[in-house]
């Protein structure tokens, strides 16, 4: 697999979206190529921060307990 | 006559009783996915009180339908599903969206214009550099400026982690345009977090 190949794949590989053979591929060329190999780590990183900043809520509890309470009702 | 009503009761009782299975079982697996339901009821209203009526409203129309899930199934899929319909239904007009045709390929644009930035060189690893000082809110207003359709795609798959096949299942629409707009999705998303670099005085010799 060449850089561009790899590069366009990217996303569907770290979505753990590609195919077996397909994903063994690019973790090859990743193993070999410096280049994409930090691009990799890059967007691995960004998703991370995605994750951390927009997903660590927390429901608060007098939501939880309107919900319960709610719910008995019907 | 006695033992007619005796067995009415006793089946009343089992009526009864299923139902309260149901809600307690209920109850426990909306319980289980409360924070990412609300959190992702957040960003998708932009608004605490408003995710909390979208939250209970999803709730409430799960369980009318709750005897149509099939256990066994993917819960949090299908509560997922009832929320994103519970909000789309407030907002119709806001949910077209333009469907370019676009091939799906990463495109790393943050990365890219990191690496061309001579003030973040300077200042280190470029791409560490970068990812280091955007701040969580940055991200989450940049997130929350997207258009709907992107940023339900994000939404679902980087944050919450569901698989372009779920996420197709939640939005109703094929895995190709899931991919479509998770992509155009990234990729406007990492222009704004690059706006934000840019405006900030560390890559202030890249303005422009």
């Amino acid at each position: 697999m060449n850089c561009q190949e790899a590069v366009e794949k990217l996303w569907q590989y770290l979505d753990r979206e590609l195919d077996g053979e397909v994903s063994s591929e690019l973790q090859r060329h990743l193993h070999e190529c410096r280049g994409c190999f930090s691009k990799a780590e890059f967007e691995q990183q960004l998703r991370a921060l995605l994750r951390r900043s927009c997903g660590a809520e927390q429901a608060p509890p007098e939501l939880r307990e309107r919900l319960s309470r709610l719910l008995r009702m019907f | 006559m006695e033992t007619v009503t005796a067995l009415r009761n006793g089946s009343q009782d089992a009526a009864g009783a299923r139902a309260e299975e149901a809600r307690t079982r209920f109850a426990a697996l909306v319980g289980e996915h409360l924070d990412g339901l609300y959190g992702t009821a957040v960003r998708l209203t932009r608004n605490r009180t408003t995710a909390e009526d979208l939250v209970q409203e999803a709730m409430l129309r799960g369980w009318r339908s709750f005897h149509t899930f099939q256990p066994g199934t993917n819960f949090r899929a299908w509560m997922y599903r009832i929320l994103m319909n519970a909000h789309f239904d407030r907002h119709r007009k806001d949910t077209r969206t333009p469907e370019v045709v676009q091939d799906e390929v990463s495109d790393s644009y943050l990365y890219t214009k990191a690496r061309e930035s001579a003030a973040l060189s300077d200042a280190g690893n470029p791409e560490t550099v970068v990812l280091d000082r955007i701040m969580d809110a940055e991200v989450r207003e940049s997130l929350e400026a997207l258009p709907l359709p992107f940023r339900t795609a994000l939404l679902l798959v980087d944050v919450e982690g569901f698989s372009y096949k779920e996420a197709a299942e939640i939005l109703g629409i094929p895995v190709g345009t899931v991919m479509s707009r998770l992509y155009r999705g990234r990729h406007a998303l990492q222009k704004k977090l690059w706006e934000f670099a840019k405006d900030r005085h560390y890559v202030r010799g890249d303005r422009g």
